[in-house]
């Protein structure tokens, strides 16, 4: 045998070596046998490489199964069930297709006739134009008293795709674009406006020059800012990066939109503070003289909406895949298609002692160890077939783990085609864990998105990626970074003529400004001042300062009177950085920061108005060839009219120059998503946070994902997940949990009926009937404090380990407590609201525990409000020493997803209006009761909170009913080694503490 | 593979009851350059000559490539060539300057190019490719003329293939397409092969068919690593007789100049995997009876050309209005 495998392999060398030599061509007519053909792959030269890779075959496969499928379908001897159905699905369809077509059509004439009887009334809510608004608000929106906005029936469907998207987009943008609004009302109203909590004032804002970098030209701005306060700007809210600013120099009757591109610490510490500002308007002003008033709107956050809305503007009804569902709320029974074609799935990852076995995934799965519950399992099949999948997760059921074995089976089972697949997340963090689980089963991981801390996770950003090919597109590359190089040459040529303190007279020549006698007279007229001056010679600069005389005043940004520092628009560094992340990679392979050249427009001095002139006058003055025969006084003026002149110009041949700059920029982006793109076919799996998915969309539609996971969906608005449904989409997994927090908004109003923007796409669809599976198996909380949320959650049961949770020392089998008190609240300043005393009660308790040997990382304090958090904090700070740094402090908002041993609720509200805002919400209730491992005790007015919310008076009669345990009182019972106390003031559990630390 | 792909909602070859070689003409035509396009590319290859006169006095300047051959569309660049007289180097940057100075500010000199050639996007977005003496795409922009005025099929399946490759972003060579030269030698090669040397009229053919075919052809039968395709006569030449194998990247395209017999055409399309995945899926879905037609599409990018041509001729008529909409459509591209 291999002896004649020699002989051929020596032939057809041979057989080569004589075509060259005797030059007798060998030339097929057509395309040979496939016998020759393999002759022929077995030259050494191709030795290595068709036995490398079987690229061509699986090709000729591919279309031939795909044909053979075809004529089986014809003949209609074989057609499997499957297939039929399959079909049958198809047509009707296409039948709704049509239906819906029609449809549209209709809607489009009747909008029409509306449009042109509101174009009388209201010009700015034309319906059919929200695909052509802009990605930044437009002067009408930001001005408009009052708007139209369409309701939004989250029962039942909606009429059709474009109604669908159009409220969405609509009820969005309005969400981003109110906040902005409000500002600009709130400052017409009272110009003299001191910051508030939703609007932040900034005085004396000029440009002080432009940093011309390789992505985008952003002005320096110089400004003061108006304020009672300091501001700790290491911390603060304000000015972060992406957000929107307003400026304006009359007093908003028109004004320029700019987006914060930078805010260096070292620059907002200086005085007057400086950031950096891209325009939106696209237009570069020279005049470092001109004054602006800035305004930004502390609430919302545009960068987040910002993606979104462009998303949702490109969606087409074509090629949206989950229109019954979505649009239509048809119920979800379809299978995917990828595992109707092959249902019979290996199961490895989810047996126990690494069994093998293949199931049909489309049937129930039989007995066997699996290391799901039954529940488990039933969302697994779910989310390995369902076309579209819902999962509802309760606090504790292990979502997260069932996900990610869902992947990895995926990843075990599927064929590359519908590889990889997407998973979004809400936070960086939660992104990064599952990445790393799957990392170190082996899948192929990319992390798109920012840089993030974890060096595993780091080593799979596409940042990281791209470096190593950075070959690819390299000519493209370096050509565009020569158009660029060139045009930022042109740029900086222009501005240098405006780098000076005074722009000199023979630019102003050189333009035509002023003539050439006016030009010459300067220096002609000078012998006086050379021969006062010692030093001869003197520069045209120092010259028009001379002859500018007492016409120039110096130019002095008046400094902030302030009293202490701001506390009302902090927010938590690690937040910060968190939105900063997300703000700064705006291009997913944009490897540079705002670096460039800097160019300086700032100047000390300023022009003398005092004078009044009438237009003759000037007119008379501008044309005196001798300019040292105009009058000092109007000197002044005379130079601002000529400058006037040059900016106009210079300026006009700048924004020329800055348009072809970014349409070569928008080429760069071009590029680097096709380089992304490429990077990504390369992954399995490809992480991000919903954030990203929107911004990243353009690459990720490219690489065409056919499953996309999105986590904690029910926490997410429904706009942002609309756009992960990709043209190319088979199957989309929702996992969620809408009996917890609902995602925010900026704007209360649009939260409540009829627009009802905060009910998530998860939540509309459970509510519409949709089938959904729910985790039922719990195991995080012991029975005791599950018992709380039973409520919620009728058939959670608790998973047999919960029950043997040891107990908290020092607090006997008591796993939960309310201590019910009637100290009454107070006000922070504020919107926000505190409590002293259960201040002070919360952090003696945690000492207390601590004492008894509770370890502090385990114990979390939760409070429903921002300003008691800070509270708590300062409080640990003064009575605990190493151990408050381990001690975690956070309101409901901030925590849900997370756990701890531990839980201290501090519930706040209390008074005698019967008024309890946050509590009354049961969504966060639900959140707050549902985070303790092992123990919860809540400090709170029981009897208020129970009126308020059938939730509270459910758990509060749980406690109550409880005889075997006592649950709730006045008094919190300790368990000490000197018997029970009870105590109900800090003062008593401070002395407890003190006998403690004292043995 | 595609980008963003347009939704046009009442185009003409969407209309019921068109049948399948109707449904494509009516796109072929849509893509097609109109009259006043047309005037406008003959005005810009005056302007063109006038500029390089200033400069080159006794300029004379061939049309070669689509617009010689006749198969322009909307989105063609002009290909030109100065015939006489030969220029150096000097001259050329000279004549660089000079179109920068009246036509575009961008306009590229690439003097280390195999072929120098200064590359220029007109105001109207129409790409001018001009080169200096290039005797050989002249003789073969001839060659391929007298071939379309032979076949007639071929001008209009190159016009629907180049459009195809706009679409998938493949029609630049450099980013890792296929170069419309080898892209037309395929499309001969192919016809020469499977219907002209057997003696069937490829003329008769279903347009659809034809392409379907040509697609499974270059996807799926073609084997990259071992063939050299010999164009005007449908032959293949093994690889390795021609020794154009290259080990680094054996599966490179290869195709033999008919002008200059050592010239190998497709070697420059270094991600001919990519183009080949594209072949197949093409192939594969024009094979359905239903989603067939989504092949072709009108890309953003080609709606963004379109109305840059109109901005230029709208232009022209606001300045005798005395309006400046050309800063104003400007903005509006850039903020969109």
């Amino acid at each position: 045998m291999e002896q004649v495998q020699d002989e051929i392999w020596k032939l057809s060398t041979l057989d080569a070596w004589e075509m060259v030599n005797k030059n007798t061509e060998v030339v097929f007519d057509e395309i040979p046998e496939p016998e020759t053909l393999s002759e022929m792959k077995r030259h050494p030269l191709y030795s290595n490489i068709f036995n490398a890779d079987n690229n061509t075959t699986s090709f000729t496969e591919q279309i031939e199964t795909s044909e053979t499928s075809k004529t089986q379908d014809s003949e209609g001897n074989k057609v499997d069930k499957n297939l039929k159905e399959n079909k049958s699905i198809r047509r009707k369809r296409s039948i709704d297709n049509d239906y819906e077509l029609s449809n549209v059509k209709r809607n489009d004439i009747t909008s029409g006739k509306n449009r042109e009887f509101e174009n009388e009334h209201h010009p700015a809510s034309d319906t059919s134009s929200w695909r052509e608004l802009p990605s930044i608000p437009t002067l009408e929106e930001l001005t408009s008293k009052s708007v139209e906005l369409p309701s939004n029936n989250i029962y039942g469907g909606y009429k059709s795709f474009e109604d669908y998207l159009s409220i969405h987009y609509r009820l969005l943008r309005e969400d981003a674009v109110s906040p902005l609004r409000e500002s600009v009302l709130r400052y017409k109203v009272n110009p003299n406006y001191i910051t508030g909590s939703s609007l932040a004032v900034y005085d004396h804002v000029r440009i002080d020059g432009y940093t011309i970098s390789s992505s985008v030209i952003a002005a320096k701005l110089s400004f003061s800012v108006r304020a009672k306060k300091k501001i700790k700007w290491a911390t603060s809210r304000r000015l972060i990066s992406g957000s929107l600013v307003l400026l304006s120099n009359d007093d908003f009757q028109t004004f320029r939109i700019g987006t914060v591109c930078a805010r260096p610490l070292s620059g907002l510490n200086k005085h007057p503070h400086e950031i950096d500002v891209k325009f939106e308007d696209i237009s570069i002003s020279l005049d470092p003289r001109e004054e602006y008033v800035m305004i930004e709107a502390t609430s919302g956050y545009w960068e987040a909406y910002k993606h979104v809305l462009r998303s949702l503007q490109r969606l087409s009804a074509s090629t949206f895949p989950m229109k019954d569902y979505l649009v239509h709320c048809k119920s979800n029974q379809e299978t995917a298609k990828h595992i109707q074609n092959n249902p019979r799935i290996r199961i490895n990852s989810i047996l126990k002692n690494n069994s093998q076995k293949i199931v049909n995934a489309l049937e129930p799965f039989g007995p066997g160890e699996y290391i799901l519950d039954s529940s488990q399992l039933k969302a697994y099949q779910s989310m390995l077939t369902k076309r579209l999948s819902i999962i509802q997760g309760p606090p504790g059921t292990g979502k997260s783990f069932v996900t990610l074995k869902a992947i990895e089976t995926l990843l075990e089972n599927t064929h590359s085609h519908v590889l990889p697949i997407l998973v979004a997340c809400q936070t960086n963090h939660a992104v990064d864990q599952i990445l790393i689980r799957l990392l170190h089963q082996g899948a192929s991981v990319m992390r798109l998105g920012s840089r993030t801390k974890d060096p595993e996770i780091a080593a799979v950003t596409i940042f990281q990626k791209a470096k190593h090919t950075k070959h690819s597109f390299k000519a493209a590359y370096n050509e565009i970074r020569h158009k660029k190089q060139r045009l930022i040459k042109q740029i900086t040529n222009i501005m240098h003529n405006f780098n000076l303190e005074f722009v000199t007279l023979s630019y102003l020549h050189s333009k035509g400004i002023i003539t050439t006698s006016q030009l010459e007279s300067l220096r002609n007229n000078t012998e006086w001042i050379s021969s006062v001056a010692e030093n001869g010679e003197k520069t045209e600069e120092e010259l028009i300062s001379i002859w500018l005389g007492d016409a120039k005043v110096e130019l002095i940004t008046p400094s902030e009177i302030t009293d202490g520092f701001e506390e009302e628009l902090q927010i938590d560094p690690e937040k910060l950085e968190e939105i900063q992340k997300e703000a700064e990679d705006s291009g997913a392979l944009m490897e540079e920061e705002l670096r460039g050249k800097f160019i300086n427009l700032r100047c000390k001095y300023l022009f003398s108005k005092l004078t009044t002139l009438h237009e003759k006058e000037i007119d008379t003055l501008l044309t005196i060839p001798n300019i040292w025969d105009i009058p000092e006084y109007s000197r002044g003026i005379i130079y601002c009219r000529w400058l006037e002149s040059a900016y106009a110009a210079a300026e006009k041949e700048l924004n020329r120059l800055y348009r072809f700059y970014l349409k070569v920029d928008r080429e760069r982006i071009g590029f680097s998503n096709k380089r992304a793109a490429i990077l990504l076919r390369g992954a399995n799996v490809i992480g991000m946070t919903t954030t990203g998915l929107n911004k990243y969309r353009d690459i990720l539609e490219r690489i065409n994902p056919k499953i996309c996971f999105i986590e904690e969906a029910a926490d997410v608005l429904e706009g942002p997940i609309i756009p992960a449904v990709f043209p190319s989409l088979e199957q989309l997994v929702l996992i969620g949990d809408h009996k917890q927090l609902r995602p925010g908004c900026s704007t209360y109003a649009l939260r409540q009926d009829p627009f009802n923007l905060s009910i998530s796409m998860f939540e509309r669809l459970v509510e519409n009937d949709m089938e959904y599976t729910r985790l039922t198996m719990q195991r995080r909380m012991h029975p005791q404090i599950r018992r709380l949320v039973s409520s919620v959650y009728e058939d959670l049961s608790d998973y047999e380990i919960t029950k043997y949770w040891p107990s908290i020392p020092g607090m006997g089998e008591i796993r939960r407590f309310f201590l019910t008190h009637s100290r009454i609240e107070d006000n922070d300043g504020f919107a926000s609201k505190i409590n002293l005393f259960e201040a002070q009660m919360l952090v003696q308790f945690a000492v207390y525990l601590i004492n008894n040997g509770v370890e502090p990382q385990k114990i979390t304090c939760l409070t429903f409000y921002a300003a008691q958090k800070d509270l708590i904090e300062r409080l640990l700070s003064e009575s605990l020493n190493r151990e408050k740094h381990f001690i975690k402090v956070a309101t409901v908002d901030g925590y849900q997803g997370e756990e701890n041993d531990v839980v201290l609720l501090s519930l706040v509200r209390n008074n005698d209006r019967t008024e309890v805002g946050f509590l009354s919400s049961p969504h966060r209730v639900c959140v707050s009761l549902s985070r303790a491992r092992r123990g919860l005790f809540i400090f709170g007015n029981a009897q208020l909170v129970a009126e308020s919310n059938p939730l509270w008076w459910d758990a509060i009669n749980t406690l109550m009913n409880d005889e075997t345990i006592q649950g709730l009182g006045d008094h919190l019972p300790l368990f000490t080694k000197d018997g029970t106390i009870y105590v109900n003031d800090p003062v008593e559990l401070l002395d407890v503490n003190m006998r403690l630390t004292r043995k | 593979m595609g980008k963003v792909l347009l939704e046009l909602h009442s185009v003409p070859w969407n209309e019921e009851g068109l049948s399948d070689n109707a449904r494509l003409y009516s796109f072929l035509e849509f893509v097609s350059p109109k009259i006043e396009e047309l005037k406008y590319r003959k005005l810009l290859l005056e302007k063109l000559q006038t500029h390089i006169r200033e400069v080159v006095l006794d300029a004379e300047l061939q049309v070669y490539g689509s617009m010689y051959i006749g198969t322009t569309l909307s989105i063609s660049d002009v290909d030109v060539s100065l015939k006489s007289p030969r220029v150096g180097e000097l001259e050329k940057r000279r004549v660089t300057m000079v179109l920068r100075k009246y036509l575009d500010a961008d306009a590229d000199f690439h003097s280390s190019a195999r072929v120098p050639r200064i590359n220029l996007v007109d105001v109207s977005g129409i790409g001018v490719d001009l080169t200096f003496g290039n005797d050989k795409a002249c003789r073969t922009a001839e060659l391929q003329k007298a071939y379309n005025e032979e076949h007639p099929i071929f001008g209009r399946l190159l016009m629907l293939l180049k459009h195809w490759l706009f679409e998938r972003d493949l029609e630049n060579v450099h980013h890792g397409g296929i170069a419309s030269c080898a892209l037309s030698y395929m499309l001969i090669g192919w016809l020469e092969m499977r219907f002209h040397k057997k003696g069937i009229d490829s003329e008769v053919q279903p347009i659809r068919a034809l392409l379907q075919k040509f697609f499974y052809f270059w996807g799926v039968e073609w084997t990259y690593e071992l063939f050299v395709l010999r164009p005007l006569t449908g032959q293949i030449v093994p690889k390795l007789q021609k020794g154009w194998l290259n080990e680094v990247q054996p599966n490179l395209l290869s195709i033999e100049d008919p002008i200059d017999r050592n010239n190998d055409i497709g070697k420059q399309s270094f991600q001919i995997s990519m183009i080949k995945a594209a072949f197949v899926a093409s192939a594969n879905e024009l094979l359905s009876d239903k989603t067939w037609f989504s092949t072709f599409a009108i890309t953003e990018d080609e709606m963004f050309l379109c109305k840059q041509f109109e901005n230029v001729i709208n232009t022209k008529r606001s300045l005798v209005e005395g309006y400046d909409s050309d800063t104003e459509s400007d903005e509006l591209q850039a903020g969109g």
